[in-house]
């Protein structure tokens, strides 16, 4: 919503933000590092939500808190008999001038107190650091033929430059081997597309990344595609999927308490890398996931999404791909009920990604069921009640939408049941991710499920091109 | 025996910081006659309420003003706002309407 407020600003347009008490912080940081120091936040104070306060409360709080704030900003007068509100000006923060060029040293001490400095600065996600020296970025340079100084994009909230330079100290931070350097840049290339909406990345549901990595580079780098695939363990599955959270918070900004840029709610932890295995594709019989996404069988790729929410492990048996469909299914609409309204609500852009062990897929394999036929399958039957959607979407606290109406509009068909009438979960089948990992010797699936548009599945190749 | 030293650099990136045109752009607000506000709308927490009392409370202080509804805009974080120009268009489209200011709710 800044964003919107921002930019008419810019173009000339008075504007005026309405924001809860609790995002304000926030919305002046944006503000401010959009060079809109001035806009105008209307907040609607606590104690209380403006979901959980009674219908008189929120119309007193509206009428004393928010409107004096917008008819100064759009009218240019005090309400009548209003007293005057505080500018929002008055809370303009400094602008920084003094920071340090990207390639200068910033601290000299021993390992411990590096670590130390960088908490202090928020320069770390609270774990130990390797200590970014010139000499070891070096190192991840040399996998690279790009500029260190080449800028990727500029990565809000905070408009930081996404370079090659700072993959690689970041990198270099969170454990990875240089060596990793083209995955990691592939990654940047993804967080840095407008699509992937970083800068939405600190909302509320506190969604993660998740990295999926496909192609000869799984076997070259020694990632895990195997048995306890998600688990911490493994180096490049780990550090990278540690890399795309610390780098996150150090570009794009994005920090938690005490700072203001993460406003999660609870929250989750970083996501290791999903790798796919050339085993895994080979055991199953499955089209890889670089396949899938339209790439190469001699590509390695990254795919990049938001996580919101995971499904419990899901046991199927039988030797019938609908034996395991079923079993799917029930378990992952539980999961997805919550987050279905997303698709609604911002009109499509769905990531559901299912993770299948090789023993799985390999009975869709085995009975001739192509990838479309098992999206077909998962789309049609994960439906549930329509006043259900309805009702999880008004809780997360969309308050002006008609499920009927998008569902008309997005030309998606509704069913009617017992008396109920069923919406789809999935919009979009060809949306669905299927990836072949985890232990071989086990009939288990999960599901990865998205948070709509904030993290959008963005695709890069990974270019292994340093001479 | 002493611990190793280590010369670290800065793991951020150079900050931009975009400049607005420096506008006065509520001078003379007041003295305005033809004053038109469009609301502008994420369909969440009861954003139609607060344009109700907004709306009541404008026309109490100002009447005249004439206002312009979130429907004409739909969701301004839809993918179909977003993703195909929605934000770069605004202005002009606020314009073509004589909008003289918005208001962008809500954040929470």
């Amino acid at each position: 919503m800044l964003r919107v407020a921002v930019a008419l600003e810019s173009a000339g347009i008075p504007a005026v933000a309405i924001c809860a008490e609790a995002f304000a912080p926030l919305g002046r940081a944006i503000a401010v590092s959009s060079g809109a120091a001035d806009l105008p936040i209307a907040e609607y104070p606590g104690p209380g939500l403006i979901l959980t306060d009674t219908p008189q409360t929120f119309e007193r709080k509206v009428r004393d808190a928010v409107v004096p704030t917008v008819v100064e900003a759009l009218l240019g007068a005090h309400p009548t008999g209003a007293e005057p509100p505080k500018s929002a000006a008055a809370s303009r923060e400094p602008m920084d001038g003094d920071e340090p060029s990207p390639r200068s040293v910033v601290y000299s001490g021993s390992i411990e107190e590096v670590n130390d400095y960088f908490e202090q600065q928020g320069w770390s996600d609270g774990l130990p650091v390797l200590p970014p020296v010139q000499r070891s970025v070096d190192l991840f340079l040399s996998y690279t033929d790009r500029d260190p100084g080449e800028v990727i994009g500029v990565l809000p909230p905070e408009n930081r430059e996404a370079t090659v330079w700072n993959c690689a100290v970041n990198g270099l931070m969170a454990g990875c081997e240089p060596r990793y350097m083209p995955v990691l840049l592939a990654i940047v290339e993804a967080l840095c597309d407008p699509l992937f909406r970083i800068y939405e990345a600190g909302s509320t549901p506190g969604w993660e990344p998740l990295v999926t990595v496909s192609g000869p580079v799984v076997d070259e780098f020694e990632f895990n595609g195997g048995t306890g695939v998600m688990r911490v363990g493994r180096r490049p599955n780990a550090t990278i999927g540690r890399f795309v959270r610390l780098y996150m918070r150090n570009v794009a900004g994005l920090r938690q308490s005490p700072f203001v840029t993460d406003q999660a709610g609870i929250g989750q932890s970083f996501n290791v890398v999903l790798a796919e295995s050339q085993t895994s594709v080979q055991e199953s019989g499955w089209p890889s996931v670089r396949l899938s996404l339209g790439y190469g069988p001699a590509d390695s790729i990254v795919s990049v999404q938001s996580v919101r929410s995971i499904t419990p492990p899901i046991y199927s048996s039988g030797s019938e791909p609908i034996d395991h469909l079923a079993s799917i299914l029930s378990v992952l609409k539980g999961t997805l009920q919550s987050s279905a309204h997303l698709a609604y609500k911002y009109g499509g852009r769905q990531y559901p990604l299912l993770v299948m062990s090789p023993a799985v897929t390999r009975i869709f394999a085995d009975s001739g069921w192509s990838r479309e036929q098992v999206q077909g399958y998962v789309a049609d039957n994960a439906l549930m009640p329509l006043d259900d959607l309805e009702q999880y979407l008004h809780v997360a606290g969309t308050t002006g939408v008609s499920i009927e109406q998008r569902a008309r509009s997005m030309g998606l068909t509704l069913k009617s049941e017992n008396g109920r009438v069923l919406a789809p979960m999935i919009v979009d089948q060809s949306s669905i991710l299927i990836v072949a990992a985890g232990n071989p010797g086990r009939n288990q699936s999960k599901g990865y499920l998205d948070n709509g548009p904030q993290g959008s599945r963005i695709v890069r190749r990974i270019h292994m091109n340093a001479t | 025996m002493n611990s190793p030293r280590y010369e670290v650099v800065w793991p951020l990136g150079r900050r931009h910081v975009h400049s607005s045109a420096n506008l006065d752009l509520r001078r003379d607000l007041e003295n305005r006659e033809d004053k038109t506000i469009a609301f502008l709308w994420d369909y969440a927490f009861f954003g139609d309420r607060m344009f109700d009392i907004i709306r009541s409370a404008m026309q109490d202080q100002a009447p005249g003003t004439r206002f312009v509804d979130p429907d004409e805009f739909g969701n301004v974080q839809a993918v179909e706002f977003v993703e195909h120009g929605g934000i770069e268009d605004l202005p002009n489209r606020l314009r073509s309407k004589g909008v003289t200011g918005v208001v962008v709710a809500v954040g929470a």
